[in-house]
């Protein structure tokens, strides 16, 4: 059932010129990305559903990253090797490609792949001083966010290995080799500590889930299938409401999830959750971004569902590795980058009709309750804090 | 040591019978046990400060278990461990920079010892140590050696016992280490004595002339903050909610009258009543979580609502020992207490209904008795510390200062 | 039979100017502006026909600073200074018209004056007619220079008697008597229309407005009571009920029926809603309201200032007074008399069981009621009523209900058909009140019941504060019909009514929890419905019940959890309220200073001393605004809370109807 909807990625990739034309004439602010990217990057991105998006379904196992793979292949206007038209494919080696390596792993965030990617860069690269390495790195970097602009942890990874690259450049590092390889080991390490943050994520939320309680839950995300999981093992008594998650019904994959895990789930619809609100005891939802003011930027839903929790006076947790916190500062919801995809309606839509395809909305701060950070349990003002100390 | 032993369990008996109220005194009767605790205890020479720490730990987590919703217990617990791996760290750097400097020899104890330089490695560990030290931030995340980061204590603590064990003059080290903490413990309680004064002094800065102010339940902190206020030749009004069943509110009034404030008791119903008339609530916390939230006399979050309806500021007094650097879940519950229904209701009156567990077949009857009230951060416009004022959403800033990372569970 | 008259009649006309010279110690600020202006115009007519009366009036009234531009004799009487609280104020807005030699100083009075005139009006009008007469008597009694007055005032003996003795009034009130006084004797409608006519001129719209209103309702009245009481309406009818009708009817012709009806309503609305409760930081008044006071209270040497406005009395000693006196006051009917003791006391709580209990006593005292010779029923019964009502205030300030019962009752007397005979009317209004009681409460209680029960499901936690009889009602019955449900009580100092319900609840076997307000935070997150009584509904949706359920509510909104009122429609009332501070009552605080607690009472000889600073205070209710109310339950059905105006609109239409 799941792969047989899949399909539409490709069917909408025929479809999607002239919806994302009536786009730009209508809202010329927020084009599709494949008109934009066209337009401005030197290595554009062919492919008119954001890349975040397609991790997203292939981690959400929606589409395998096999058949995505074939998708891509057999969407893909240029060959493979266009995308090395980057400054750096001088070598054979791209940024880009590396990073699709990486990302189409499963249980890998997006964020460790791109360091991942980068670590890459720096292996294949030929700079004899730190400075060159920098300079190199910068450009990989810049490739891999320009690439996909709508992704933020991939930016985040990108800004936060960037980083730490220039401090241990300026720190005490003299020795360009062992610079190097003190780089390279952390971004290896980078991986681990993705998985060990879902671990501590889970472990700091078990305190908060009680016997008894009832928590909604929105999308897909797999901190909170951590927590969750992590919950039912501790023997926690709990019952789970879950979101459909239209329209990539990743709602119905962790409902089913939980089910082999014995733990009571309810599906609703999405617009179910106002009211379903007043059973529930708290929200749990993930992120694929912490924003500057603390805010997050996750699935679409999310902000309405904060909105009906925080109207409700119920706390609306966030799950979220520390690594997504970027430095972003939306003020509205058309703030930031659309990230597109498709959506399958079951009645035909006539091309006339505009659709509203953004994947995700910005989820001010005030909303939310607390974070769930393997930094530690954080109020969203503490965000701000972290990202001034790390970038200062 | 026996003594020690007989003191803690005295000192557990009587927070388990809830013998001591008021978080303050709580706070200094347990930093003064910790003192005798690090007094008392023979440490042995390697690895004195982690055997400093396990030692406060075992009784913290006795006197913690002891009442878990004084919270002041934990707080000063975790401040005097911060303070031993303070103190512990300045030691050790102290130590590296004089053996880096002055003494050879022992340079080449470390040298022989250590494989690589040590020049390198000591800022490493002082920066990993460090690191313990704060909560972990997204600098650390990459930063520092990568076992710190996996393994954020064994890593200094074990290059600081090293240098220590290594050291020649061990026994001046140990002596000074020890002596260095019990000052701090010191320090610490001179800070819990005094921060009413530090509080009552920014109270100048908030009451204005003829003033209406509420307060609930009876706080030390907030006596003196009004009295301090008294004194600057401020006049204002002070109501006082009685906070049945404890009448605590009548021996506030009566303090306060004594000090010549113009007061007024009113019942505890008539809270959202006066709230309009009221210029400022200020009330003393229980204990402050690291999240904003305010754990406070049973009856505060209701004077919070209410405050919060009629745009009332709500002022939280909290001196530095009632920071807990615990996020809250489900406080009302779980961070409350039941009292006697004896408080509420005459013995006998209703004796024949209420439930004893005999499962007599009568209906049951519960009272609930509560003495906590948990008010959440965004209901609370103002923390008057002994360091200042402070946002709600600036209180983990302030925790993160206090406490180790590594203390937070205990 | 003819100095009878003459005896009671001065005391109508001394009322009446009583009233307008005492209006300038009340202070300006009364809550209900708008209605003001018809009532004063009204009840002001007599004096204001005169133009010397009019002058003395004039520094709060409208007419007569219209009366003073015309009338140069005004000039003199109008400075003369009012002291009481608020005198000085006026002084200079005399002082100011004084060099303006124009009524303007009055227009800019406009806005604070009728107010206080109609608080004035109404306050007296309610309570204490009995003893206004003699008030009035006693001042005119006591002015040297007032030889008319002082003939009258010997000619009304019985009530004045008493009162001679007490030290005078401020000398502006004097004088306003004597002027008033003198007034008399001057027809009353003919100036009274000019009077109305120029003020149409001069005053505001709404002002115009509202005298037209006036005028049109007394229209309808006069209409609506027949021509018996043509004869005596001129000069002997005391109340102020009575009064209006005397005034039209001779004047204005009879207009159409629906227009008679609207009038009536209108009438309705203006003559008897203002009754607030009487402001007691305005000293004049509290002297004399003490002064007629049957129950001797001693002022609470400690009174919080914020509520200066609200008797504060001390408690104890009234008690006893009262229970001595009880042979030796005969003006009060002994079933009254009982009530109040009992509302003293404390020993009946709860609005429906004092409104019953006060209605069967009028019924009762109805019963005994003879019409004196020479005296219409209906005057005199309303008078003696009011002189009833006056006491039970004394006793304890009346609830909103009660005020509302009592407005029923006059309404019916004055509604009486002029063609019945005494035992008829009584026989009419007894059945009048036993319906009253049956239909507004008892069965209203039923009604209510019913609806209410539909909204508890099984598994619920039904919360509820101290203790309504209606809730109660509602748990009892819901049980009965074998829905499963747990209660929880909350409860408060000082007067823990909640004990009181968990006692019957208990008994009947419900599930039980109590707590008291305090813990409502930690209680509130099990309760999945609120269910609150009420003492009062006012047209905007305010609340008003007992002290504390302004918190439940709010607490209760904080958690979503949903907040039904039960309250029957006849304790609805049309005025707004916005806070807790203006309209309330105090009770003893010394319920509050005493605890059961062993801790204090050893420090308590040594706060003796202090106790200057230290206050306590009792509020008996407190004000919920309309936005925590989730559903109110009433007679007329479930309606929301911005539905309370269309259901007193209703409710005053049937009433009228009856």
């Amino acid at each position: 059932m799941l792969r047989s909807s899949a399909s539409f990625i490709l069917d909408k990739h025929l479809n999607n010129k002239p919806i994302s034309i009536t786009h730009s004439i209508d809202s010329p602010p927020p084009p599709s990305t494949s008109m934009a990217d066209e337009n401005s990057n030197p290595n554009p991105n062919p492919n008119p559903i954001s890349a975040y998006y397609q991790t997203r379904a292939a981690h959400h196992g929606i589409v395998t990253s096999g058949w995505l793979e074939q998708a891509q292949a057999a969407v893909r206007r240029y060959p493979d090797h266009d995308y090395s038209s980057s400054p750096d494919s001088r070598r054979p080696f791209s940024v880009i490609e590396e990073f699709n390596n990486w990302r189409q792993q499963p249980d890998l965030a997006e964020a460790v792949a791109a360091i991942r990617a980068l670590a890459a860069v720096i292996r294949a690269s030929e700079a004899t001083t730190m400075m060159e390495l920098e300079i190199e790195l910068k450009k990989a970097s810049d490739t891999l966010k320009a690439w996909d602009t709508t992704s933020i942890s991939l930016t985040a990874g990108c800004d936060l290995f960037m980083r730490y690259v220039t401090r241990t450049s300026a720190l005490e590092f003299e020795d360009f080799n062992s610079a190097k390889s003190r780089v390279l080991e952390r971004a290896e390490k980078f991986g681990e500590i993705s998985c060990k943050a879902r671990r501590m994520i889970a472990m700091l939320s078990q305190d908060f889930i009680f016997d008894g309680c009832t928590i909604l839950v929105h999308g897909f995300s797999r901190v909170v299938f951590e927590i969750l999981k992590t919950a039912a093992q501790n023997k926690k008594l709990f019952r789970v409401l879950c979101t459909e998650g239209r329209p990539d019904k990743t709602g119905v994959m962790l409902a089913n999830e939980l089910a082999k895990l014995d733990v009571p789930v309810k599906l609703l619809i999405d617009s179910a959750v106002a009211y379903s609100m007043d059973e529930v005891d708290m929200v749990f939802v993930g992120a694929d971004g912490v924003v500057e003011s603390g805010g997050i930027i996750n699935m679409m839903g999310t902000y309405q569902i904060a909105l009906v929790a925080h109207g409700m006076n119920k706390p609306v947790y966030v799950a979220a590795e520390s690594y997504k916190f970027a430095r972003l500062y939306p003020l509205d919801q058309k703030d930031l980058e659309p990230a597109l995809r498709p959506i399958d309606f079951d009645v035909p839509v006539l091309p006339k009709v505009d659709v509203e395809r953004s994947a995700r909305d910005y989820t001010p701060p005030q909303y939310l309750t607390l974070l769930f950070t393997d930094l530690g349990v954080l109020t969203p003002s503490v965000v701000s804090d972290e990202l001034i100390q790390l970038y200062l | 040591m026996p003594d020690v032993q007989s003191m803690v369990v005295e000192f557990v008996n009587k927070l388990r019978k809830r013998k001591i109220e008021g978080s303050q005194a709580t706070a200094k009767y347990t930093v003064e046990l910790l003192r005798s605790v690090i007094s008392q205890h023979r440490v042995p020479h390697a690895n004195q400060a982690a055997a400093l720490i396990d030692a406060v730990k075992a009784v913290g987590e006795q006197l913690v278990a002891a009442n878990p919703v004084e919270l002041a217990v934990g707080n000063v617990v975790r401040r005097v461990l911060h303070i031993i791996r303070e103190e512990d760290l300045s030691l050790t750097t102290a130590a590296m920079a004089g053996l880096d400097l002055l003494d050879a020899s022992d340079d080449d104890d470390e040298d022989n010892c250590k494989g690589i330089g040590y020049p390198a490695m000591s800022a490493a560990v002082v920066a990993a140590a460090r690191s313990t030290l704060r909560p972990p931030s997204l600098q650390t995340l990459l930063e520092g050696t990568p076992e710190s980061a996996t393994v954020p204590y064994t890593s200094s603590s074990g290059a600081d016992s090293e240098s220590k064990s290594k050291s020649a003059d061990k026994s001046s080290i140990t002596r000074k280490l020890k002596h260095d903490v019990i000052e701090g413990v010191n320090q610490l309680i001179h800070e819990i004595a005094g921060c009413h004064e530090q509080i009552a002094e920014q109270a100048i800065e908030h009451i204005h002339q003829n003033e209406v102010i509420l307060t609930l339940g009876s706080s030390r902190t907030v006596l003196e903050f009004l009295c301090a206020a008294k004194e600057k030749k401020r006049s204002f009004r002070v109501f006082v909610a009685e906070g049945a069943p404890r009448y605590q509110g009548h021996l506030l009034a009566k303090e306060l009258v004594a000090r010549g404030l113009q007061t007024t008791v009113i019942t505890d119903s008539a809270v959202f009543a006066m709230i309009s008339r009221v210029n400022m609530v200020i009330i003393g916390a229980h204990a402050v979580m690291a999240n904003g939230g305010v754990i406070g006399p049973v009856g505060v979050n209701m004077a919070a609502l209410a405050a919060q309806k009629h745009a009332v500021p709500f002022v939280v007094l909290a001196g530095s020992h009632k920071l807990c650097p615990l996020y809250p879940h489900n406080p009302e519950v779980l961070l409350n207490e039941l009292r006697s229904p004896s408080e509420l209701l005459d013995f006998g009156e209703f004796s024949d209904c209420l439930d004893f567990g005999a499962g007599s077949g009568s209906p049951l009857l519960q009272v609930v008795n509560p003495t906590f009230d948990y008010v959440p951060p965004n209901l609370v416009s103002l923390f008057i510390t002994d360091t200042g004022g402070h946002n709600p959403s600036y209180m983990y800033r302030l925790i993160a200062d206090y406490y180790s990372a590594d203390d937070l569970v205990m | 039979m003819d100095t009878r008259r003459g005896a009671l009649a001065v005391p109508k006309v001394r009322r009446v100017g009583f009233f307008t010279s005492i209006e300038p110690p009340p202070d300006s600020q009364r809550p209900n502006r708008s209605q003001s202006g018809p009532v004063e115009a009204t009840t002001s007519s007599s004096p204001l026909s005169n133009s010397p009366s009019g002058n003395l009036i004039s520094p709060v009234l409208i007419p007569p600073s219209r009366h003073r531009s015309d009338n140069l004799t005004s000039r003199a009487a109008a400075p003369v200074p009012v002291p009481g609280p608020s005198a000085f104020r006026r002084h200079l807005a005399h002082d100011r018209s004084l060099h303006v030699g124009s009524y303007n100083p009055a227009d800019s009075l406009l806005g604070t004056s009728p107010p206080s005139s109609i608080g004035e009006f109404s306050e007296d009008s309610v309570s204490l007619f009995g003893f206004q007469r003699s008030d009035s008597a006693k001042l005119s009694s006591s002015f040297p220079n007032g030889g008319f007055d002082l003939t009258l005032a010997v000619r009304a003996p019985q009530e004045s008697e008493s009162r001679i003795a007490n030290s005078s009034a401020s000398q502006g009130i004097k004088k306003n008597v004597e002027v008033s006084g003198k007034s008399e004797t001057v027809t009353t409608q003919s100036k009274k229309e000019k009077e109305s006519k120029s003020l149409k001129e001069k005053t505001s719209k709404a002002e115009r407005r509202a005298i037209q209103e006036a005028q049109r309702a007394a229209k309808a009245a006069a209409k609506g009571e027949g021509s018996r009481r043509a004869e005596d309406s001129g000069r002997a009818n005391p109340g102020k009920a009575a009064k209006q009708p005397q005034l039209k009817k001779e004047k204005l012709p009879v207009t159409s029926s629906v227009s008679e009806k609207k009038a009536a309503v209108e009438k309705e609305r203006k003559m008897d809603v203002p009754q607030t409760q009487m402001q007691y930081d305005d000293k004049n008044r509290v002297e004399k309201a003490k002064k007629r006071a049957v129950v001797e209270q001693t002022e609470s040497k400690n009174k919080v200032e914020l509520f200066l406005h609200l008797p504060q009395y001390e408690r104890g000693n009234q008690l006893l007074n009262l229970s001595s006196n009880i042979f030796t006051l005969d003006t009060i009917h002994h079933a009254v008399y009982k009530v109040g003791l009992l509302h003293l006391a404390g020993d009946i709580s709860g609005d429906n069981a004092r409104c019953i209990a006060m209605l069967q006593a009028f019924q009762e005292a109805i019963q005994d009621y003879t019409t004196p010779p020479k005296k219409d029923l209906t005057m005199d019964l309303t008078a003696k009523i009011n002189g009833y009502v006056s006491f039970l205030i004394e006793c304890r300030p009346l609830s909103m209900s009660m005020g509302n019962a009592i407005r029923f009752l006059k309404n019916q007397i004055r509604k009486l058909p002029g063609n019945l005979s005494e035992s008829e009317a009584k026989a009419s209004l007894c059945s009048e009140i036993g319906r009253f009681i049956g239909e507004k409460i008892v069965l209203a209680d039923k009604v209510i019941v019913q609806h209410a029960v539909t909204k508890i499901r099984d598994g619920e936690v039904l919360l509820t504060y101290g203790y309504s009889c209606v809730v109660e009602m509602i748990l009892l019955y819901a049980h009965e019909i074998g829905k499963k449900f747990r209660v929880v009580i909350v409860d408060s100092r000082p007067n823990l009514e909640g004990q009181k319900l968990l006692r019957r609840l208990v008994t009947r076997g419900l599930d039980c929890t109590y707590t008291h307000i305090n813990g409502i935070s930690y209680i509130m997150r099990e309760a999945t419905r609120v269910f609150l009584g009420a003492s009062s509904i006012f047209s905007n949706g305010t609340l008003y019940s007992r002290v504390g359920t302004a918190c439940v509510a709010m607490v209760a909104n904080a958690f979503s959890v949903p907040v039904i009122v039960c309250c029957e429609a006849y304790k609805f009332h049309e005025r707004v309220l916005l806070d807790s501070i203006c309209s309330n009552e105090l009770g003893d605080p010394d319920a509050i200073a005493n605890i059961p607690s062993f801790r204090t009472n050893a420090k308590h000889s040594k706060t003796m001393e202090n106790k200057k600073n230290l206050q306590y205070l009792n509020l008996m209710y407190d004000s919920t605004p309309s936005e925590y109310i989730s559903m109110i339950v009433t007679d007329y059905g479930m309606i929301p809370p911005t539905s309370i105006p269309v259901i007193v609109r209703e409710y005053r239409r049937e009433h009228l109807l009856l």
